[in-house]
């Protein structure tokens, strides 16, 4: 490929909000400085850098399993290397936002599960979508979680619309993935670019070990004392997110187990050490609810721990997160977050929905048929990008096909009007091209809930697509919340990152709610 | 107390990595001395080095005559054999992978960087073409490794249960070493080679061949140690019993069986599963440290040598053993899955390590 200089150059957002540029084409403020470095150098210089990062990811064995048929193959984590960077004030905003929303929907759950399911009885929520989804769990009932915390891990996928507002896109309460790349990425940025960090102040992300463990030992049965027994459970070394899996468990200095190294006991839960059995107090599964406990759930998983559930009913272990929180991450449910959130909350939802339309209403139903061509239609259950038709992007027979499903099972489909999804600038050729991006934000809830600052930024890599996930060809961006103030100007620094962050874990997150 | 399943694949890991190195430089001096040499007298050494990894059976089975490059290629780079170099690599990488939460982050790496540049690497081809860089960037990874373990990881039970997989490894393979460079060929000349039985009907000719002290010594890196502390010595009496116990030589068995009966002495109060292996540990010690070794050796040095290795074979069962604890008789019976007990897909053991 020949060398190409000014990669920025003839650089057009689309009709869409671009993150870096306004519609005139000019840099935003925010972006001044980095649109600068990248400005200096050429596409040989950015491709070096590109392999440099490809080269560490790989040995480091930063990676990540997609599944094609039996096989899994093992890939190198994809980073874009221009940066995503979010203000201050906007992350404020965001921060209140996402802790309002998992707040509700921890009332919810906890409520439906172990309270008097105010929320259904008072006609919030149709009691027939909650007992007919495939996350409602009749086992979750009488396991009581400490501080009704049943989604202690949370990633809330964000979009900004054409106008660039921030919506929620869907809500990932099961065993939301993705953190270790934040981290990740964010080492390799700071290796790629050092200068660029000396120019902004950056919020860190290297605490979340302590959030996490902190958070889990929060949770831990009383009778744990104050040093529980903490273990991550993990299908395996073949599961996709094995790397993550593993990273917390260094991250945090825990054990990571598979459901073969545990076993039940008369109700208490036992690691098999070469010392003979140990009591383990909090399970962090990173396992669905399906495999956790053959004896509850499917008979032939060999992936959990038979009588797992029994002890969690009897109170000496904790599992996080909670069994059955999927009632409400199924996408059918997610309309009614915003009254959720008003019910439980007392207050306006801060961050709205994507307009989303519900198919067994038959006035939705057939006002959505109509025009289905400009809409996004999905399946409640499938996670990952799998299912979806995006209507301005599908042909007839894909469309017939979306609609046939939606009359047969009008459970099983929700419709949303579709979003253009902001862009940035990344890597296509030999230049800086806009791409379309979400964010995926990680919500910790233990006593209290804490929102850690930024998350994991998806990319699409290819032109015009809105499909982000990593198993889809998807790449990611080192996300930057800037604390007060993040450019440093040519003036003494005025905000610190230990000034911005406030009391809490030493230079822990914002603290909301 | 580590888990039981880590402790597992830290030891087998530990073994991976001896062998990966040892059978490395076993090639290597191999490959460099027999370019000196004729073929009856060449091949013995081809063969010595099947019988020391325990690979004889397996080769002959898969219907190699004995020939330079096929051995090389088959020791080495043969996906297909559990034991070559490449396999081992494979299965150091997935072993530590399976506990890359709790070793130093260097150690998985190095482990995975090893494994990257060998699968990368065209080895048949440069088995043929340039072995010696090959040889020397596998060597120089395992000793990144070493000293990886030796300098990052901390002295806790995970690092007991490596360095005896180590150490397990080592004293087996010198075991070998003494076995089939000296004794057999000396008491089997005229008979068939190996005492396990394996003959190549090609190669009758190779059989009774008296391999150089000097070999034997640099196939288990003591060369210059022997001529230090020993000299020139050519009685393979003298050689065997400094393979078998000399204390300041690394690979001599007593000093690895020292070195795993100190890691079960310090293991003993927190997993009493492991006092059987400490049982048996001290007796093989007990042999080589206050037996008359000499004397034994002049005796009946096959049956002698064949006792120590298969003492040090039962030292690696009994270890086993506690990676499958069963506890409080058969309380868990009605909760264990069958078939799940040391189950797993990776490959754990080679053909010939174990019993």
């Amino acid at each position: 490929m020949a060398r190409v200089r000014g990669l920025l150059d003839g650089y057009r957002p689309g009709p869409w909000f671009d993150e870096a540029f306004d519609s005139n084409g000019a840099v935003r403020a925010a972006y001044q400085r980095v649109a600068d470095r990248f400005a200096e150098i050429d596409s040989d210089e950015l491709r070096r850098i590109e392999q440099l990062v490809a080269a560490e990811f790989r040995r480091q064995g930063i990676t990540f399993t997609v599944y094609s048929d039996d096989e899994g193959t093992e890939r190198t984590w994809p980073m874009d290397l221009f940066p995503r960077i979010i203000e201050a004030s906007e992350w404020r905003d965001l921060e209140a936002g996402l802790a309002q929303r998992i707040g509700a929907l921890n009332r919810f759950l906890d409520d439906l599960y172990a309270g008097e399911q105010a929320a259904i009885n008072d006609g919030i929520v149709p009691r027939w979508l909650v007992t007919s989804s495939g996350g409602f769990e009749r086992n979750a009932f009488g396991i009581d979680v400490p501080f009704g915390a049943r989604c202690m891990v949370a990633g809330i996928d964000i979009v900004r619309d054409a106008d660039g507002a921030y919506a929620v896109l869907e809500d990932n309460l099961r065993n939301p993935s993705g953190i270790s790349y934040v981290i990740e990425n964010r080492t390799a940025m700071v290796k790629a670019f050092p200068r660029l960090f000396n120019d902004h102040t950056v919020r860190p992300v290297d605490q979340y070990g302590q959030l996490l463990r902190a958070t889990l030992t929060d949770s831990a049965p009383p009778a744990a004392g104050d040093d529980p027994s903490i273990v991550i459970l993990t299908p395996g070394i073949h599961n996709s997110a094995y790397f993550e899996h593993a990273f917390l468990a260094r991250l945090m200095g825990v054990e990571l187990v598979e459901g073969r190294d545990l076993i039940v006991d008369d109700q208490v839960v036992y690691a098999r050490t070469v010392g003979g059995l140990s009591p383990v107090d909090v399970i962090y599964r990173r396992i669905d609810d399906a495999f956790l406990d053959p004896v509850a759930f499917r008979p032939d998983s060999t992936l959990g721990v038979s009588g797992l559930l029994a002890a969690a009913r009897a109170g000496t272990v904790t599992i996080c997160n909670a069994i059955g929180n999927g009632v409400a991450d199924d996408k059918a449910f997610y309309p009614y977050v915003p009254d959720l959130i008003r019910y439980y909350m007392s207050e306006e939802p801060r961050l709205p929905n994507v307009a989303t339309y519900v198919m067994w209403d038959s006035e939705q139903r057939a006002a959505c048929l109509d025009r289905l061509g400009e809409l996004v239609v999905k399946p409640v259950g499938e996670s990952g990008g799998y299912g979806i038709v995006i209507g301005p992007q599908a042909g007839e027979g894909e469309l017939e096909a979306a609609r046939q499903s939606i009359e047969a099972d009008p459970r099983g489909w929700i419709v949303q009007e579709t979003v253009g999804l902001s862009s940035l600038p990344a890597q296509a050729g030999a230049r800086l091209a806009p791409r379309h991006l979400d964010l995926r934000p990680f919500v910790l809830t233990g006593e209290r809930t804490r929102v850690f600052p930024g998350g994991l930024t998806r990319v699409a890599m290819r032109e015009g697509s809105l499909i982000v996930n990593s198993s889809q060809g998807g790449g990611s961006k080192d996300t930057w919340v800037l604390a007060d103030d993040g450019l440093i100007a040519g003036t003494a620094a005025d905000a610190s990152p230990a000034a911005a962050a406030g009391a809490g874990l030493g230079a822990a997150p914002g603290v909301t709610a | 107390m580590i888990l039981a399943r880590h402790a597992e694949a830290l030891y087998w890991a530990g073994r991976q990595l001896e062998r990966s190195e040892h059978a490395t430089r076993a090639l290597d001096v191999v490959v460099r001395n027999t370019m000196h040499y004729r073929m009856p007298r060449a091949l013995a050494e081809w063969r010595l080095l099947l019988d020391v990894f325990a690979l004889a059976h397996r080769y002959r089975d898969g219907g190699g005559s004995l020939d330079r490059e096929r051995v090389a290629d088959f020791l080495f780079a043969d996906v297909a054999n559990p034991g070559s170099v490449v396999s081992s690599v494979r299965q150091l990488r997935e072993n530590i992978r399976a506990v890359r939460d709790r070793v130093p982050v260097e150690l998985w790496e190095e482990a995975n960087r090893l494994h990257l540049d060998l699968a990368a690497a065209d080895a048949v081809g440069l088995l043929q073409e340039g072995p010696y860089q090959l040889f020397s960037s596998v060597r120089r990874g395992c000793q990144t490794i070493s000293g990886v373990v030796a300098e990052a990881m901390p002295r806790d039970d995970g690092f007991v249960f490596f360095d005896s997989g180590r150490m397990i490894e080592r004293s087996i393979t010198t075991c070998r070493v003494v076995q089939f460079g000296l004794i057999a060929p000396a008491h089997h000349r005229g008979g068939a080679l190996a005492p396990d039985g394996t003959r190549f009907e090609d190669a009758a000719d190779i059989e009774g061949t008296v391999f150089d002290h000097s070999i034997l010594l640099r196939l288990v890196t003591s060369l210059q140690a022997y001529r230090r502390m020993v000299g020139y010595d050519e009685d393979p009496s003298a050689l065997a019993a400094f393979l078998l116990r000399a204390e300041p030589v690394p690979r001599s068995v007593l000093s690895c069986l020292r070195r795993v009966g100190g890691h079960l002495d310090g293991l003993q109060a927190a997993a009493p599963g492991l006092a059987p292996a400490r049982q048996i540990c001290g007796r093989v010690r007990s042999l080589l440290e206050f037996g008359d070794v000499d004397q034994s050796l002049a005796d009946d040095p096959a049956n002698y040598l064949t006792g120590i290795e298969a003492g040090v074979i039962s030292l690696s069962d009994s270890i086993a053993r506690a990676f499958n604890p069963v506890h409080s008789t058969d309380l868990h019976t009605q909760f264990v899955r069958p078939g799940a007990e040391g189950g797993g897909q990776r490959p754990r053991a080679w053909e010939g390590a174990g019993p």
